[in-house]
């Protein structure tokens, strides 16, 4: 349940009925897209599928809690309303403004491999630097 | 922190307020079904509860009580609409209206057997279910859309998938009439245009069972249950409309709440009160979610007598009743020798009313309200019914409550090894994913004839009939 190193990675820890995601990297759109991976893996193995749509998002944030769960959120979107599942994700941030892009895959080509998450907890959320490790990191608790 | 729980009776245990609590917690357990897994923040979580502005009585835990966020799995809490008291889209839960129906043939177990696989290959093709949109329903565009949000149960009747008596057996005749589709929003609405009649994943399910055990005699027979028959269990929800509403709500409210002056100790508790733009908009929208939801049910409904039909030549199936555990309801009960307007909330828990409700049907007027448990799969499920003097403004619990988590239950056993398992057991299982079934395993929930005993011991509910599964359709 881990695909991480010690300086990018996410991983998934048990939470009784759902699932937390923590994820970490040197920069903070490296930790968005590490979190948009940890979320899918939840759920869904890409396997070797290369990325074959893009699709952009734009939103407004005004904290960096809000950032990533209206990032999270986007995938859940994605995956629920258009059957596509997101492998990475690019971002530009200005002024609490945030525009990017997903690369996606359909549905059908992932194996389905847990429970589909289907919201994103305002509990206990966690997005910012660690000083002390010296990288991004985030923590949240995904509802499935 | 450690909670002091102090103990009333053996099923009732107490929580003092302090700090910021405005009422006392009350857990209805056994001491076996507290919460005792390190790390399980449940009864924090029934402490943070109590805190809400115009909460009344008690911040509640049913039997099955586990760790949710904002509110614990199996917590109940009523506001006093007319005092200042919230709404919270957390104490309603992600899936609103998340619920379970269950439909009784008429059939013997025996007559079924000789065409048992058929009928599950039948489900297997006939319930959408797991990753991505598919619903059995094709709506013809957001107008329709905004039909299912306003009518429930009752358009997709009228639509023919139905029949009159599925809504006289319905929660609220099938729909809520207060819902407001003009306030879900269009992402909400992008994710439930192509849903309706799908199951969803997780712990959703559609199970073939058989009555296996009675418990009240009489009033088995009033809701036309006996040994062997057979009968389906559906445990589906609003899908992603209704999680899509709950995400806005939580958003706005989080953004109002310093300007209403309310602090909560857990961002998932936002809430806004009752009498506000922001309380009305979420109420107006969570009854849209849950009239989608009873819809949605519904069109499962149609897809199961159609399997049956087609698999027994049968598909006489009616529907028992149909319940919703997360929602909040404005109800009228008497706190304090006064009767209050209230909102109560109920996440992971079940209404129960009692005999001589006027919200019952009249033909289960003096049975009290059916209430259906799902147990966890593989194991028994029950059929209960509403008490007098039923506690937490008649509710009861809502399943078996979840004590492994899904990470862990992957952990202990393989999805293919749980299947021969089940199927060791007789249970025929359909299922599209083997991780996915594999989160479900039974032991990863608490016992549920001790959570409905329990149920029944400290004056919730009481017992009618215990189902067991024959098949399994799920994610």
């Amino acid at each position: 349940l881990e695909a991480s190193s010690r300086r990018t990675g996410y991983r998934l820890l048990p939470h009784v009925a759902d699932v937390i995601v923590e994820a970490w990297a040197p920069d903070r759109p490296g930790c968005l897209d590490a979190a948009v991976k940890g979320l899918v893996a939840t759920f869904a193995d890409p396997g070797r599928a290369a990325p074959d749509g893009r699709v952009e998002f734009a939103f407004e944030a005004a904290s960096d809690e809000e950032v990533l769960v209206r990032l999270l959120d986007e995938v859940i979107f994605l995956v629920d309303a258009h059957g596509l599942v997101p492998l990475t994700v690019t971002l530009v941030e200005a002024d609490g403004a945030v525009r990017g892009w997903f690369a996606t895959v359909p549905v059908d080509v992932v194996e389905e491999t847990g429970a589909v998450p289907k919201g994103i907890s305002r509990s206990g959320l966690e997005f910012g630097y660690d000083a002390v490790a010296r990288r991004w990191h985030c923590r949240v608790i995904v509802d499935v | 922190v450690e909670i002091p729980l102090v103990e009333e009776t053996p099923q009732r245990w107490r929580i003092e307020p302090r700090g910021a609590m405005r009422v006392p917690g009350i857990v209805f357990a056994s001491r076996a079904l507290l919460p005792a897994l390190e790390g399980d923040l449940s009864l924090q979580q029934v402490a943070n509860v109590a805190t809400l502005p115009g909460i009344v009585e008690a911040s509640y835990a049913m039997p099955d009580i586990h760790w949710g966020y904002g509110f614990p799995i199996g917590g109940v809490a009523a506001t006093d609409v007319e005092r200042g008291g919230v709404v919270s889209p957390g104490g309603v839960g992600f899936d609103i209206s998340c619920g379970v129906r269950l439909l009784v043939s008429g059939l013997d177990v025996d007559a079924v057997r000789p065409a048992f696989a058929q009928l599950m290959d039948h489900l297997d093709r006939g319930i959408p279910r797991g990753l991505g949109p598919g619903g059995v329903w094709h709506l013809s565009g957001e107008d329709e859309l905004r039909e299912v949000l306003a009518g429930g149960a009752r358009y997709a009747v009228a639509r023919g998938h139905g029949t009159e008596r599925d809504l006289a057996h319905c929660e609220d005749g099938g729909a809520l009439d207060d819902a407001r589709p003009d306030e879900v929003s269009a992402r909400a609405l992008a994710r439930g245009s192509r849903q309706v009649g799908s199951l969803g994943a997780g712990n959703h399910f559609l199970e073939v069972q058989v009555v296996d055990a009675i418990f009240d005699e009489a009033r088995a027979e009033a809701f036309g249950l006996h040994p062997g028959l057979v009968c389906v269990m559906i445990h589906s929800g609003s899908r992603g409309l209704g999680h899509q509403i709950c995400t806005d709500a939580v958003q706005v409210m989080l953004g109002r709440m310093a300007h209403y002056g309310i602090e909560v100790p857990d961002r998932q508790l936002a809430c806004a009160p009752v009498r506000s733009p922001e309380g009305a908009s979420y109420l107006g929208a969570m009854s849209a979610a849950a009239n989608y939801g009873r819809a949605n049910r519904q069109l499962l409904t149609e897809a199961t007598r159609r399997a049956f039909h087609d698999a027994l030549g049968d598909g006489d199936l009616e529907l028992l009743y149909d319940v919703s555990h997360n929602l909040a309801k404005l109800e009228w009960h008497e706190v304090g020798g006064e009767r209050r307007l209230l909102c109560v909330h109920r996440k992971g828990a079940t209404r129960a009313l009692p005999p001589r409700h006027p919200d019952l049907p009249v033909a289960l007027r003096e049975t009290g309200q059916p209430v259906l448990i799902p147990g966890s799969m593989g194991t028994a499920s029950y059929v209960l019914s509403g008490v007098e003097g039923g506690g937490a403004f008649h509710s009861t619990c809502h399943g078996a409550g979840r004590v492994m988590s899904r990470h862990a239950a992957r952990k202990r056993i393989g999805g293919g090894a749980l299947a021969k398992q089940l199927e060791a057991e007789g249970i025929v299982v359909r299922s599209h994913s083997p991780r996915a079934l594999a989160e479900e395993a039974p032991f990863s929930y608490k016992d549920v004839d001790e959570v409905v005993v329990t149920c029944e011991r400290a004056g919730l509910a009481r017992r009618v009939a215990r189902l067991r599964p024959l098949g399994v359709v799920k994610a």
